[in-house]
């Protein structure tokens, strides 16, 4: 199997504040991996340490087998790279940064680039900084799918679009990146544009990581039961069996890998009065929000 | 190095060149005709002084009391430097942009020597300007040896400015306060000593022109820390 990025034993403090301890996974060519984790739990971080901008207190990222740490050129000239806010340079105009990047990318092709600008319905002279943050994410993605890099990092592209312009960008990466077999590394905290996009994922929780797996087999494994109690006030402790637990004026709901069967008998085994249970199917988001919690 | 690489190289410092131009240009235009005004200023004052006054009496004044008709210059140089190196890193720093620039497919120390050389170089002209302007005004007037008395007198301004250009790049570039602070306070004094009134020996102005040129050094060095996360 060949990696375009493989992350082992990652552990990362700010000062005292633990990050996320042993995080591994690695991401097999032309596959598209999701990192995802509410506000606050290191996914920019674990950009940062991919792309070498900081270190990591334990462990280490390889990308095409070079450690992130001391990137050659040559391996930063095959990663696109989208900084969170879709942040770019925005004293240029829309032609003069097609034309300052079109300088260091020899597989450098303009047309998708100026695909997207003529969506806008901008002129060229158009300064980044008057754009807005939708307008932004556009020339962003223009320059990444015109770099036409191996591996594209994408850190947090959902941050401050609306629906529209996320669903824009999830389908211009489908038909440019996604067809042409490239890698892509994306991370989010807005899951519902994911659901049939994504091949493999890790959730990350505040310092803990809770899945890596296809997200397929996370689809199919990852479960909300949920049952009627008449304790409105129960709570469950998280276990092998209890992965997550909510419960709203006695509207009670597990999440959980087990069976159905495996859930009863612990909720027999620790006492609990239900009725009613059954299984709830569940969106992508649903799932997510199920493991990492409301709050 | 293979000839192509050569042209890929090159090609890459020009892309650079024209990005840090695009950011300082409106600034540098203003600077250019600040300095001009400043220069066409002194120019007629002098030549007012010349007409009016007795010559001879004017270049003893110069020769015996240190008299500088060129003061009005004297923190130019350190206004440029800061103005152009606040307009080329500020913007880079701001929303963490220099990341952009650091993933570019060229060595991160390349990259930061090819901005520091471009905003120095750009300044430079400036100073250039200065010196060629001032050196034609006073050469017009005066005796050799005033001509070179003016300038070892501005050449610490100058170093001044260029000092101050490096301290700008570096202290924007810099992630951690409080080494900004250490950085900014080590540069005033710094500055302080090419402000010192009376002359400089050959061999002070030789040391301080070292000394200047050692901040660019600096830059890498908190390049470092922004590159890898220091805080």
């Amino acid at each position: 199997m060949e990696y375009v990025v493989e992350v082992k034993n990652l552990t990362h403090y700010y000062g005292k504040k633990l990050v996320y301890e042993n995080l591994n996974f690695n991401i097999k060519k032309g596959s598209i991996f999701g990192l995802l984790g509410k506000n606050g739990t290191g996914k920019t971080t674990t950009i940062n340490i991919l792309n070498g901008f900081l270190k990591p207190t334990e462990g280490h990222c390889l990308m095409f087998g070079e450690d992130s740490y001391k990137l050659s050129p040559k391996t930063k000239a095959r990663v696109g790279f989208l900084i969170e806010g879709h942040i770019q340079y925005s004293f240029m105009n829309i032609l003069q940064i097609e034309k300052f990047y079109s300088q260091f990318y020899p597989n450098w092709r303009k047309e998708p680039y100026w695909e997207l600008m003529a969506k806008l319905k901008v002129t060229e002279d158009q300064k980044i900084s008057k754009m807005s943050c939708g307008q932004r994410s556009q020339v962003a993605l223009g320059l990444l799918l015109a770099q036409n890099p191996d591996l594209l990092i994408l850190d947090d592209y959902s941050m401050g679009l609306d629906a529209g312009y996320r669903r824009l960008f999830i389908d211009y990466l489908s038909e440019y990146a996604k067809a042409e077999g490239k890698t892509i590394f994306i991370t989010s905290h807005i899951i519902q544009d994911l659901e049939n996009f994504l091949d493999d994922c890790v959730i990350i929780d505040y310092n803990s990581v809770l899945v890596t797996m296809p997200i397929k087999e996370f689809q199919e494994k990852f479960k909300q039961y949920k049952f009627d109690t008449p304790n409105s006030e129960l709570t469950l402790q998280k276990n092998d069996v209890v992965r997550n637990f909510e419960n709203i004026k006695g509207h009670a709901s597990i999440y959980t890998f087990s069976e159905l069967y495996e859930v009863e008998e612990h909720l027999k085994k620790i006492n609990v009065p239900y009725n009613n249970l059954r299984l709830e199917s569940m969106t992508l988001e649903d799932a997510f929000i199920g493991i990492t919690g409301k709050y | 190095m293979h000839l192509l690489e050569l042209q890929e190289n090159i090609k890459m410092y020009k892309a650079i060149v024209y990005k840090e131009w695009l950011k300082v240009r409106w600034a540098y235009l203003a600077m250019f005709v600040l300095i001009i005004l400043i220069l066409t200023y002194i120019w007629l004052m002098l030549s007012k002084q010349m007409e009016f006054n007795d010559a001879k009496a004017l270049w003893g004044v110069i020769i015996f009391r240190k008299y500088k008709f060129f003061n009005d210059i004297q923190y130019i140089p350190l206004l440029i430097g800061t103005v152009i190196g606040t307009v080329q890193y500020a913007p880079e720093t701001s929303q963490s942009r220099l990341k952009l620039t650091l993933h570019l497919p060229v060595k991160e120390n390349k990259i930061l020597m090819q901005m520091l050389l471009t905003g120095f170089l750009l300044i430079a002209v400036l100073y250039a300007v200065i010196t060629i302007y001032l050196t034609a005004i006073t050469s017009s007037y005066f005796p050799r040896e005033i001509v070179y008395d003016m300038l070892t007198t501005i050449l610490p301004w100058l170093l001044g400015g260029t000092a101050a250009y490096f301290t700008c790049a570096a202290v924007f570039v810099e992630p951690v306060w409080s080494r900004r602070i250490v950085l900014l306070i080590f540069s005033i004094a710094f500055l302080s000593l090419l402000y010192i009134e009376g002359d400089h020996s050959f061999s002070s102005i030789l040391l301080l022109t070292i000394l200047t040129f050692l901040f660019p050094f600096w830059s890498l060095l908190t390049g470092y820390h922004f590159k890898r996360g220091i805080q």
